[in-house]
């Protein structure tokens, strides 16, 4: 209603209360005093009332008791009888009752009225869309998010079934539970560890939360149901699911008490149980029983220090099947702070299929060292059981010599020749092999300064660099933690080679140099021999490869497969660069073990 | 059957070579016999055309510094057809893979262990050449 038209009516209530005041007034002049004519004035209080005229109730009210008492003396005091001040004093008690009256009826109006709009706005406050449904589930109220969520106008679902909400499918068995609802009405939510579903307007189904509270009304027994929209929610939890499910292993999520509240496929794959047989277990269901009394504590202990880790560290642990199959897990932790306080997620592992791995590397492992142990031996036993015999021929063939050399052809003397050189060549070869079979068998790490050790080389290959005048040079050679006999070995190979191989009209040059190569040395000799074809460079490290007959050259083919063999003790490589006729530069890495010594010193 | 006039003896041990030629000698073999320390050299022999005779027969060691046998083999396809001449592949070697690819070479007329005997050699020239030897030759 407009303020104008408000303000006319008002006004012409006042314009006629004040006509039939007026009246009264005349009509109670007019009738003698006895009759109490001025309980008419009480239609006035009502009229007024009933035209909500309060704020002029009272003063209309002493208006009224005025004009009674006026009228009682309009005719002279002396016309005032017992029966007459009965009379008027009977008007101005029902003038005010009635004024009392409506009044506090106005009062406990207002009272209804603030509480009516106190309850709709909090109705309307509300974050949920709620419905409010009587006994026989039609909605007496609905506030503006049912409007939002179900795309309904309120004036629409006011007075329809509740069921409209509700997909076809579950109508029937909501009527159900309704009824039920009624007959032991309690604030819960509705449908624990259900899925429920909402279906709007469109058409369009959500999956919903409700909570229920009874309304105890005049009108009887009111429900009043708030539903929230948990679209979102569910989709996250749905992600978190199929994260969970996504993870290659057994995740496993449980709170304080010990309770399972999560568990992915993986999970019911490890341990033969249904999702439904897990949720709400203890986890030590998971456990062989032997470990489950220790588990709760330490399950306990975790949720005081909650951190991320494996769990057991350094202990064997064991999950146990729905069957009973123990087998070897792997387990991390971590916490979960949630809303619903800490959980922890656990990430099993079935390390079976590594456990047995692991055994059957330490079997080979085993085998290989029992293999090697064997094969040295054998190495050491066929090079003294080959020697023997070659001992024999050589010795025999040395005999014949001095014994019958006279009486001998030439003929034979080229057969003895050849005996002799092959027995020779023998010895080398297993003497060789019988080296290059030990190497690393008795390393051990110290340090070393690699210029005395290139002296030491120098001396011992006097004889040959004498003979070829060659010339020997190194600086800058570092110190450093490795194997020393056999990087001697190495070096003293190499440049032996370097030596060996020299151009035939050339002085042998040879050059040792080395460089920090991050934790390793990288050596390089370096020569200005004959060179090595491109074709071989590889091929050189292999043993009994050689390049040259033995008449250009001699050798038995072991010494570069030697070194090669050494470098890998060293922690290393070996390679080549040449040009054929240009020389050629071996180089060599070897890990500096001094930070290796240094710890297992601090160990000792 | 052509006559057998000249014998090429690769190998890069001396006393094996030496102990070839001797035992073809005692067979009654009077051709030519060239003896080859290495398989460079044999394959800069074989190239030279002007040889009169052309080696006939080959000895071929596997086991040699540098150019091993089979990297002979592979350079001599380049210059020569399968039929140029017989080559019967000796090696000190235990290793069967050596034998089946010998027998898998269209080059390789026959494969053997060394040493050579006087039954590998009556074989060889009888399935490939007229008799070289006189047979009451001692041996």
């Amino acid at each position: 209603m407009s303020n104008l038209q408000e303000a006319e009516r008002s006004t012409r209530v006042i314009w006629f209360s004040g006509i039939f005041i007026g009246a009264f007034f005349i009509l109670d002049l007019l009738i003698p005093p006895a009759i109490a004519v001025g309980t008419l004035y009480v239609i006035v209080i009502f009229m007024l009332a009933q035209f909500e005229r309060y704020e002029h109730l009272v003063s209309v009210a002493c208006l009224c008791v005025a004009l009674v008492v006026l009228d009682t003396f309009a005719n002279g005091p002396e016309q005032v009888s017992w029966a007459m001040l009965a009379n008027r004093v009977m008007s101005v008690l029902a003038i005010a009752i009635a004024t009392a009256l409506l009044l506090q009826q106005k009062g406990l109006r207002e009272q209804d009225k603030a509480k009516d709009i106190l309850f709709r706005n909090l109705l309307e406050s509300a974050p949920d869309a709620v419905v409010i449904v009587n006994e026989r589930g039609r909605i007496e109220l609905a506030n503006k998010q049912v409007e939002l969520l179900f795309g309904y106008r309120k004036s629409e679902l006011i007075g329809r079934h509740v069921e409209v909400l509700i997909p076809k499918r579950f109508m029937e068995s909501h009527a159900r539970h309704r009824k039920g609802y009624f007959q032991a009405p309690a604030a819960r939510s509705m449908g624990q560890n259900l899925d429920l579903y909402a279906v709007k307007n469109s058409g369009d189904e959500f999956p919903v939360e409700i909570s229920l509270s009874p309304l105890h009304t005049d009108q009887g027994l009111l429900v009043s149901a708030s539903i929230r929209d948990v679209t979102d929610r569910r989709e996250a939890d749905e992600k978190f699911r199929d994260l969970l499910n996504s993870a290659p292993d057994a995740m496993v999520i449980v709170n304080e008490t010990g309770d399972i509240e999560l568990a992915n496929k993986q999970t019911e794959m490890l341990f033969g149980y249904d999702n439904e047989e897990l949720i709400g277990q203890k986890i030590e269901t998971l456990l062989p029983k032997r470990f489950q009394g220790k588990h709760a504590g330490h399950r306990e202990s975790f949720f005081n220090a909650p951190n991320v880790r494996g769990m057991g560290q350094g202990l064997e642990l064991f999950g146990q099947k729905k069957n009973g199959l123990e087998f070897p897990v792997e387990i991390s932790l971590s916490p979960l702070e949630t809303k619903a306080g800490l959980l922890v997620s656990a990430a099993i592992r079935d390390i079976t299929e590594r456990k047995e791995k692991e055994l059957e590397l330490s079997q080979y492992a085993r085998q290989l060292e029992s293999k090697n142990k064997e094969l040295e031996q054998f190495a050491y036993i066929a090079s003294h059981d080959l020697q023997e015999p070659l001992r024999t021929v050589s010795s025999f063939v040395e005999l014949l010599i001095e014994d019958h050399g006279s009486e001998l052809d030439a003929d034979a003397d080229t057969y003895l020749h050849y005996i002799s050189e092959a027995s020779q060549r023998m010895t080398q070869l297993i003497k060789g092999l019988l080296d290059y079979s030990r190497i690393g068998s008795q390393s051990t790490l110290s340090e070393v300064d690699c210029s005395q050790l290139m002296m030491d080389i120098a001396k011992d290959l006097d004889v040959a660099i004498a003979e070829k005048c060659a010339e020997v040079h190194w600086q800058d050679l570092p110190t450093f933690v490795t194997y020393a006999n056999e990087l001697r070995q190495l070096l003293q190979n190499l440049v032996a080679n370097a030596v060996k191989f020299h151009k035939p009209d050339a002085r042998p040059h040879v050059t040792i140099s080395a460089k920090r190569d991050g934790r390793a040395w990288r050596f390089t000799v370096a020569d200005n021999g004959i060179g090595i074809d491109e074709q071989y460079k590889e091929r050189i490290f292999m043993i009994f490869q050689r390049l040259h007959t033995r008449q250009e050259y001699e050798g038995t083919g072991i010494g570069l497969a030697h070194c090669k063999k050494i470098v890998d003790l060293l922690g290393g490589t070996i390679w080549v660069e040449s040009e054929p006729g240009q020389g050629c530069q071996f180089h060599f890495t070897a890990i500096d073990h001094r930070r290796d010594m240094e710890e297992s010193g601090a160990d000792a | 059957m052509q006559t057998l006039e000249s014998i090429l003896l690769v190998d890069d041990d001396h006393p094996t070579n030496f102990l070839h030629t001797r035992l073809l000698k005692k067979m009654g073999y009077v051709g030519d016999i060239h003896e080859m320390y290495n398989a460079e050299d044999a394959l800069a022999y074989l190239r030279q055309a002007d040889h009169n005779p052309r080696a006939q027969l080959l000895f071929l060691d596997l086991n040699m510094p540098r150019l091993n046998g089979w990297e002979f083999l592979q350079l001599y396809s380049e210059y020569f057809t399968e039929t140029a001449r017989a080559i019967v592949v000796l090696t000190t070697s235990l290793n069967p893979d050596d034998e089946i690819r010998a027998h898998n070479s269209p080059f390789v007329t026959a494969f053997h262990r060394k040493p050579l005997t006087v039954d590998m050699i009556k074989a060889i020239v009888q399935s490939q050449f007229a008799a070289f030897w006189n047979d009451t030759a001692a041996f």
